[in-house]
């Protein structure tokens, strides 16, 4: 049978409550018995110490009589005014009588009676001492006693007391085990005598037993113990209540109780807690997400409680959520956006891989950024769109940014959607300046078939005029004509080869031969600013495999700014040399130079310090220079001139010379 | 919740833990007037001496005026359970709260009472059977001794007065117990009703007249609480001799007295109620006797009263109050 959990702690508690229960009880009983068994130790000896002082007392009570009687004698007291003092003072007697020698009554005197009742006539022939045991009209016992009355040894008569037994009592018991303990004195009968107060007894009768029993004298439960003198005269009985023996125990029992109680409340309570704090609820999530994983997971829990149950439940929850975690994370990272998380407060939270990577930044340098740092504002807390905003995470770029809120758990979240546009606007600048180029080689395509025409014409007639004419003059004017006409045949050949469209295929060609058409083709522009262009190469004829109209590009881009920054009548020095196993064009101009914090911006796009220039320049160029695995550098100091290393990189199969 | 069970839970073990407190006995006390303070002073004394300590006392007193004590009785009766022992300064109060309530739920402890059982009060002394115990002081009893020790102190007076109120039966009892031993040492003695004062006044000042020349106390509620203080001043001015039934009245300005004081009685009582108090039913703690009477005189009272008196009694005197 499987139990549930619940029960199974019900059941405990129940236990736990039930062991404490059985302890008290059993501790209760043991300790009764040894309480009641000293109880009765102790009364027995207290009945023993009592009963074999009786006599004794007896003997001071008649001495001091005697010694009364025989003071007021001498002080000429009358036999009733000396019974009066004696009732007087020994406690317990109340009355007496005078007897002659002979045993007549002669005279009497009393506390109560105005007559008491004495014999007229007693024989005290061999009497001495106690006379006996009688009883008042309210039957209370008393005791009777003679003292003889002698003088100058003559027998002047008897005296006769009545000594009240309770009060007798009263001073032989003056210390009691306790207040509550009640001292009898019985004959060996069981007729109680006298009593440790002055109650009416009405001659009561006592069962001589010991131990705990209902006592006929008080009605209670008592423990009772017994002690007869040597004679088995007189018997002393010790009654206590049990009620009072036990008073300490009870006392104990009660705090115990009140402990236990305490002990047994806070742990019901605790159990009534734990069922509405804990049990209920447990069981309400264990119901809710077991049907949650049995419609979502499709997966069966088999555990034994509640607890294990959930237990397994949270398993499957928890392996659940980290799968589903894992696919959002790779999501987040591997987005093609770059994606920053702002909090609230516009700091930022979070950023994924893609920004990481796109942007060349470390997490910790953006974690804990303002907006106000990235962008320079802050955006209001609305979703927005910009298709170009600058952004500055290590360096400013153009970013196409969306921005998105998003409101988790009562959390506000900004979400930044950023993508790199800078390289589509160079692209675009680049598309359409080529437009433009394309327009202008389709014009110099045209012109050039319209000029090609009248140039075979000019040239034909130029050749008939010097096969033709023998004047020396004319046909070295043919002859200039001819070559001029040639020349002008060449510029067109080389404007149609470059509205040629680029095929984009690598060959095989010779650096020197690339640089010095780029050269040729810029040298108008050098003569008409007076710019000298130097060229000087250490290569012997090496050839390298690239992209010659790329090369071609680069070199006319670098080349062209030489000559734009170099002043009037300065000087461009281009040498080709070979550099650790790389080609190394080195363009250096005479003009100003460039401030070092500058320098590094020449290649950020757009950057230019010319009226008509479009800042594409360098960067496009280092960019196609990187894309075949070269690189463009730039050294510069103010009035010292620009140099521009072009370098690519050439391998082992290009260094061969076909 | 969990804090509010914690505090509990400590709460309930200091509270556990804490010494055991005695309990406190709620104790009514009803007298008939102030005349009985002395036998509740001794009650409280021997309940102190006992050990009991905590109990608290609530009074009811009569004013020494019978209607009164009637209206208390009544209360009395009605929260009685309020109590655990209701304790009486004589016969008449307990007999009082007995006639208002029918069967006691409370014990009624009698501080020092006389004719028990003339009152009906049980029927045996020695198992109290209607829930009332306490101490008999034997004073109707003692009435003959007094009138033997009275003539033997002025044995030259043949007439005396007594006051008594015929409504109670014990009163009626202790005068007819007085008469009779009056008659046995040749003594006449006339027992008179007084309502008030000027009566009691009017009746001293010519009691000379009608050969009275002296007045016996009885053991009476409204003598020994109401008339007593009057008798003696009246008496002293009047220069009639007075015999009393406590020694405690002597003090007061009585001439003679035989008996036992209040204040004894009282603190024998504490006994019997501490008895009950612990528990043991009231059919089983029986009435006691007071302890034996005590003969007292005050002498300087005697000297200014001027009467002759037996000088040679003064041999029995146990007590002389100078």
């Amino acid at each position: 049978m499987r139990l549930s959990l619940k029960f199974r702690v019900v059941l405990l508690l129940i236990l736990l409550t039930f062991i404490p229960v059985i302890l008290y009880f059993y501790h209760y009983s043991v300790m009764r018995e040894k309480i009641i068994e000293d109880r009765l130790r102790f009364d027995k000896l207290y009945a023993s110490s009592i009963v074999s002082r009786i006599e004794l007392f007896l003997e001071r009570v008649m001495s001091q009589t005697e010694s009364l009687v025989y003071l007021y004698r001498n002080l000429g007291f009358s036999e009733e005014e000396i019974i009066w003092r004696i009732t007087g003072q020994v406690k317990g007697v109340f009355e007496g009588a005078f007897y002659s020698p002979e045993g007549i009554l002669m005279g009497w005197a009393s506390r109560e009676k105005i007559q008491p009742k004495f014999e007229k006539f007693v024989n005290f022939n061999g009497k001495e001492g106690i006379l006996g045991i009688e009883y008042t009209e309210y039957k209370e016992p008393f005791l009777r006693f003679m003292i003889s009355d002698v003088e100058d040894g003559l027998l002047k008569g008897y005296f006769v007391f009545s000594l009240d037994l309770s009060l007798f009592w009263q001073s032989v018991v003056s210390t009691r085990p306790n207040p509550s303990a009640e001292v009898f004195l019985a004959d060996s009968k069981g007729n109680i005598l006298a009593f440790s107060d002055m109650r009416f007894s009405s001659r009561k009768k006592v069962e001589l037993k010991e131990g705990v029993y209902r006592s006929s004298i008080t009605g209670v439960e008592v423990v009772g113990v017994h002690s007869s003198s040597e004679d088995g005269k007189w018997v002393v009985v010790v009654e206590e209540p049990v009620s009072t023996v036990l008073e300490p125990l009870q006392g104990f029992q009660k705090k115990a109780m009140v402990a236990g109680s305490a002990f047994v409340l806070s742990g019901g309570l605790f159990a009534i807690l734990v069922f509405l704090r804990i049990f209920k609820p447990l069981e309400s999530l264990k119901n809710y997400i077991v049907s949650w994983e049995e419609k979502n997971i499709n997966k069966p829990i088999r555990a034994g409680d509640e607890v294990s149950e959930l237990s397994q439940a949270f398993e499957n929850l928890i392996r659940r959520l980290e799968e589903e975690r894992k696919l959002y994370s790779a999501l987040f990272e591997n987005t093609l956006d770059g994606i920053v998380v702002f909090n609230a407060q516009r700091r930022v939270i979070d950023v994924n891989r893609t920004v990481l990577e796109e942007f060349k930044v470390s997490r910790e340098e953006l974690i804990g950024r303002s907006m106000k740092d990235l962008i320079g504002e802050e955006l209001p807390l609305t979703s927005m769109f910009f298709s170009e905003k600058k952004v500055k995470l290590r360096e400013e770029i153009y970013c196409q940014l969306r921005q998105e809120l998003l409101r988790i758990e009562g959390n506000l979240y900004i979400l930044w959607r950023l993508r790199d546009v800078s390289q589509e606007k160079e692209l675009k600048v680049l598309l359409e300046q080529t437009a433009k180029l394309s327009l202008a080689g389709e014009i110099a395509c045209s012109i050039a078939h319209q000029i090609n025409n009248p140039l075979a014409s000019i040239m034909g007639y130029a050749e008939s005029i010097i096969l033709s004419t023998e004047d020396e003059k004319v046909s070295k004017k043919a002859e200039v004509i001819m070559r001029q006409a040639q020349k002008c045949a060449e510029t067109v050949r080389k404007l149609l080869d470059i509205g040629k469209p680029f095929e984009g295929k690598p060959e095989y060609v010779k650096p020197e031969n690339v640089t010095i058409e780029v050269v040729n083709m810029l040298s108008p522009k050098a003569k008409r600013k007076g710019v000298k262009i130097e060229f000087s190469s250490n290569l012997n004829g090496e050839k390298i495999f690239t992209f010659p109209w790329q090369i071609e590009q680069v070199l006319a881009n670098i080349i062209d700014n030489a000559i734009d920054a170099s002043p009037e009548n300065g000087s461009v020095e281009i040498k080709l040399e070979r550099a650790n196993g790389n080609i190394v064009w080195k363009v250096k101009d005479s003009g100003p130079g460039i401030p070092k914090e500058e320098l590094e911006r020449v290649f950020k796009p757009f950057y230019t310090t010319k009226d008509y220039g479009t800042g594409l320049g360098l960067p496009l160029a280092r960019r196609l220079m990187r894309n075949m695995g070269g690189d463009v550098r730039i050294y510069s100091e103010p009035g010292k001139g620009t140099t521009v290393e072009i370098y690519i990189n050439r391998r082992e199969d290009e260094n061969t010379d076909s | 919740m969990m804090k509010i069970l914690l505090g509990l839970l400590l709460t309930l073990l200091l509270a556990s833990c804490e010494g055991e407190k005695a309990k406190e006995f709620r104790i009514a006390v009803f007298i008939s007037g102030e005349g009985r303070m002395g036998k509740v002073k001794g009650f409280m004394d021997g309940l102190k001496d006992l050990g009991v300590e905590k109990v608290s006392y609530h009074y009811f007193k009569g004013n020494n005026t019978l209607s009164l004590m009637r209206e208390l009785a009544q209360e009395l009766a009605l929260n009685q359970e309020d109590y655990d022992l209701i304790v009486t300064g004589g016969s008449l109060e307990a007999y009082m709260v007995k006639s208002a309530s029918g069967k006691l739920k409370t014990p009624v402890v009698i501080l020092g009472g006389t004719s028990i059982r003339q009152w009906g009060l049980t029927k045996d002394l020695g198992r109290p059977s209607e829930g009332i115990t306490g101490v008999d002081n034997l004073n109707a009893e003692l009435m003959e001794k007094r009138v033997e020790l009275f003539s033997r102190m002025f044995p030259h007076i043949r007439k005396v007065l007594v006051f008594c109120n015929p409504q109670f039966e014990a009163s009626k009892n202790a005068t007819r117990i007085t008469i009779r031993a009056g008659r046995k040492f040749g003594i006449k003695v006339v027992p008179v009703n007084v309502r008030d004062v000027k009566e009691l006044e009017y009746i001293i000042s010519h009691m000379r007249e009608d050969g009275f020349e002296a007045i016996i106390i009885t053991p009476c509620f409204y003598t020994e609480n109401f008339l007593t203080s009057y008798i003696l001043h009246y008496a002293n001015f009047y220069q009639i001799p007075v015999f009393c039934h406590s020694p405690g009245l002597v003090k007061k300005g009585c001439h003679v007295a035989y008996g036992t004081s209040g204040y004894e009685q009282g603190y024998q009582a504490a006994h019997i109620a501490y008895k009950i108090l612990r528990g043991t039913p009231v059919e089983f703690v029986p009435f006691e006797r007071a302890y034996y009477p005590r003969l007292a005189v005050n002498e300087k009272a005697l000297a200014e009263l001027g009467v002759d008196y037996n000088r040679e009694f003064f041999t029995y005197i146990d007590e002389v109050v100078k």
